[in-house]
C-alpha cells in the first residue's frame, strides 16, 4: 500500500480519528479536484459546494475521481456507486468512499 | 406488442390475480409464469432463451458469491452471455462483412454463417445478467434468489424495450410483502395513458405524416430533409419514452417501482448530459460496465480521450442493431463525447474560454448546439 494514502492513515479506528480521517480525506479531495478537475480554480469548495449539477466539474471527471481515490487513497469504489448525484458534493463522496472503506 | 389488446388483457387478468394472491414469493413465483407465457405467445424461441440463460447466469452468480475463483467465475459468466449475444445477432452480419476477406484464402471460401432468428429481448436479456454477475463480482449484491432472478429477467412489462433494470434496484420490492395500495393502480394507469398517447398520437401521426421524406432523405430538398430529421426526432423519442412510460405503468400495476428512462433529453446542455437524459438505463450500464472499466485500463490521454468514447458509443450503437449505420451513429456520439473532454480540459487552461462559457446566453447556445448535434446523428440512424 502506498504510504500516506487513506489505507495507511493511522489512527481512524476511533470516534475522534474517524472525525480526523474526515477531515484528512475532504482535504484530499478538495486540493485534488480543484488543481484537476474544475473549470475555474478561484472558485471556494466546501464539503456542500455542488461540483456537477453548478456545471464546475464534467461528468468525465468522474473516471478520474475514481481512479484517483483508488490510487491515492486505497479505496474501490464501483462505478455504480459513482453518479452524478452521489459525487456532485464533496461530503456525499466521503459518505460514499465512507461505506466502502 | 405494448399497445395491444392481447398485451392489456393479459396485464389485467395478471394484476388481478397478482394481488389476490397471498404470500409475496408466490406473487413473484406468479408473474414469472405470467411473464413466460405472455413471452411464449409472442416468441416461443425467447422462453427457451430466457430459461436456459436464467438458470446458466443464476449458477453463475451463485460461484461469483461463494467467493472463490471469483474473477475466473465472472470473466466466464460476461464470455458466455456476450457469446450468446454475439452468435445469435451479430454473427450473419460479421459474415457479410468479412466474407470478402475469407474469400481471400481459399481454404476458408463457402464457409459463412446463417443469420439466426433473433430471440425477443435478447439485447436486453443479457445486459441484465452482464449487470447483475458484475454486481455481484463488485459486491454490491448478493446472489439472488432463483425465482427473484426468474422474475427479474423474463418480467414481461420491461422485457422486450427496457428499461434495463438493476437486479440490485429490483429484489428488495420483491424480497418484502408489497401491501396492495390504490395509488399503484392510479399511478400505474396514468403512466400507461401518458405512454399510449405519445405512442399512438404523437409518434404514429409524427409517423404518418412524415416517414415518407424520412425514409427518403436523399430525395428531397435541403429544407425538406431537415424537416424529416425534425420530425424523425421527434417521432423517435415519442415512441420510445412512450413505449417506457407503458413499461414502468405496467409494471407499477404491481407494485414495482422500475427505473426511469428519459427526462426531457432535447434540452440538454451538451452531449454528456444528453446521454444522462435519454435511454437512462441503457447509457447507465453502457457508463458503469463499458465506459468506467475502459477508462481504467490506461492513463494514457489520448486513450481517454478518444479511443475510450469512440469504443464504449460504437459499442452502444452495435447494442441498437447488427449494421454499420448503427456504429456509425454510435461512434458520432462518441466524437461528441470526446469533443466535449477536450472543451472541458481547454476550459480548465484558457480563463476566456471558461468565462464565456458561463454567460447566461451560453446554454441556451449550448442547448441549441447539442439538439443539432443529436439530429445529425439520427441521420446516421437512419441509416
Amino acid at each position: 500500500m502506498k504510504a500516506g494514502t487513506l489505507a495507511t492513515y493511522p489512527l481512524w479506528t476511533n470516534r475522534k480519528n474517524q472525525a480526523n480521517w474526515r477531515v484528512f480525506l475532504q482535504e484530499k479531495l478538495i486540493a485534488f479536484i480543484r488543481d484537476e478537475l474544475i473549470s475555474d480554480p478561484d472558485v471556494e469548495i466546501t464539503a456542500d459546494t455542488p461540483l456537477i449539477s453548478s456545471g464546475l466539474m464534467d461528468s468525465f471527471a468522474l473516471v478520474t475521481l475514481q481512479a484517483f481515490i483508488e490510487k491515492e487513497l486505497g479505496v474501490k469504489v464501483p462505478a455504480p456507486r459513482i453518479t452524478v448525484d452521489s459525487f456532485n458534493t464533496i461530503a456525499r463522496m466521503i459518505s460514499i468512499i465512507d461505506l466502502h472503506h | 406488442m405494448y399497445t395491444s389488446l392481447a398485451f392489456f388483457l393479459h396485464l389485467a387478468v395478471s394484476v388481478l390475480i397478482y394481488w389476490l394472491i397471498p404470500r409475496q414469493i408466490w406473487r413473484t413465483a406468479f408473474l414469472s409464469l405470467s411473464s413466460l407465457v405472455f413471452l411464449f405467445r409472442a416468441d416461443a424461441n425467447s422462453v427457451y432463451l430466457v430459461l436456459i440463460l436464467t438458470a446458466v447466469t443464476w449458477f453463475f452468480g451463485y460461484q461469483i458469491g461463494q467467493r472463490t475463483s471469483k474473477k475466473t467465475w465472472h470473466r466466464s459468466g460476461i464470455i458466455l452471455l456476450v457469446l450468446v449475444l454475439v452468435i445469435y445477432k451479430y454473427l450473419g452480419w460479421l459474415d457479410d462483412i468479412l466474407e470478402p476477406l475469407l474469400n481471400l484464402f481459399s481454404g476458408f471460401s463457402g464457409y459463412h454463417f446463417d443469420k439466426l432468428l433473433i430471440p425477443l429481448g435478447l439485447s436486453y436479456i443479457t445486459f441484465k445478467y452482464i449487470s447483475y454477475l458484475t454486481d455481484i463480482y463488485w459486491g454490491l449484491i448478493k446472489p439472488g434468489r432463483f425465482i427473484d432472478f426468474l422474475c427479474y429477467g423474463s418480467l414481461f412489462t420491461i422485457y422486450v424495450a427496457g428499461p434495463i433494470e438493476r437486479f440490485e434496484r429490483f429484489q428488495p420490492q420483491i424480497d418484502n410483502k408489497l401491501i396492495f395500495e390504490s395509488a399503484f393502480l392510479e399511478a400505474g394507469f396514468q403512466r400507461i395513458v401518458f405512454g399510449l398517447f405519445k405512442k399512438l398520437v404523437l409518434a404514429d401521426w409524427l409517423h404518418y405524416f412524415f416517414s415518407p421524406i424520412w425514409q427518403n432523405l436523399a430525395e428531397n430538398s435541403f429544407a425538406m430533409q431537415i424537416v424529416g430529421v425534425l420530425a424523425f426526432a421527434l417521432n423517435i423519442y415519442f415512441d420510445f419514452s412512450g413505449y417506457s412510460d407503458i413499461a414502468i405503468g405496467s409494471s407499477r400495476l404491481f407494485g414495482l417501482a422500475i427505473m426511469e428512462n428519459f427526462d426531457n433529453p432535447y434540452f440538454a446542455v451538451n452531449i454528456s448530459q444528453f446521454w444522462r437524459k435519454w435511454h437512462i438505463s441503457l447509457s447507465d450500464w453502457i457508463r458503469d460496465y463499458l465506459f468506467f472499466p475502459l477508462s481504467r485500463m490506461s492513463d494514457l490521454m489520448i486513450w481517454q480521450l478518444i479511443f475510450v468514447p469512440l469504443i464504449a458509443m460504437g459499442l452502444c450503437g452495435l447494442w441498437h442493431g447488427a449494421s454499420s449505420n448503427f456504429v456509425f451513429w454510435g461512434l458520432w456520439h462518441g466524437a461528441g463525447l470526446s469533443m466535449l473532454q477536450f472543451w472541458g480540459r481547454l476550459k480548465r487552461k484558457r480563463k476566456e474560454i471558461a468565462y464565456l462559457s458561463n454567460q447566461p446566453w451560453f446554454n441556451r447556445f449550448a442547448s441549441a448546439l447539442t439538439f443539432s448535434f443529436v439530429c445529425i446523428g439520427w441521420i446516421w440512424f437512419l441509416g
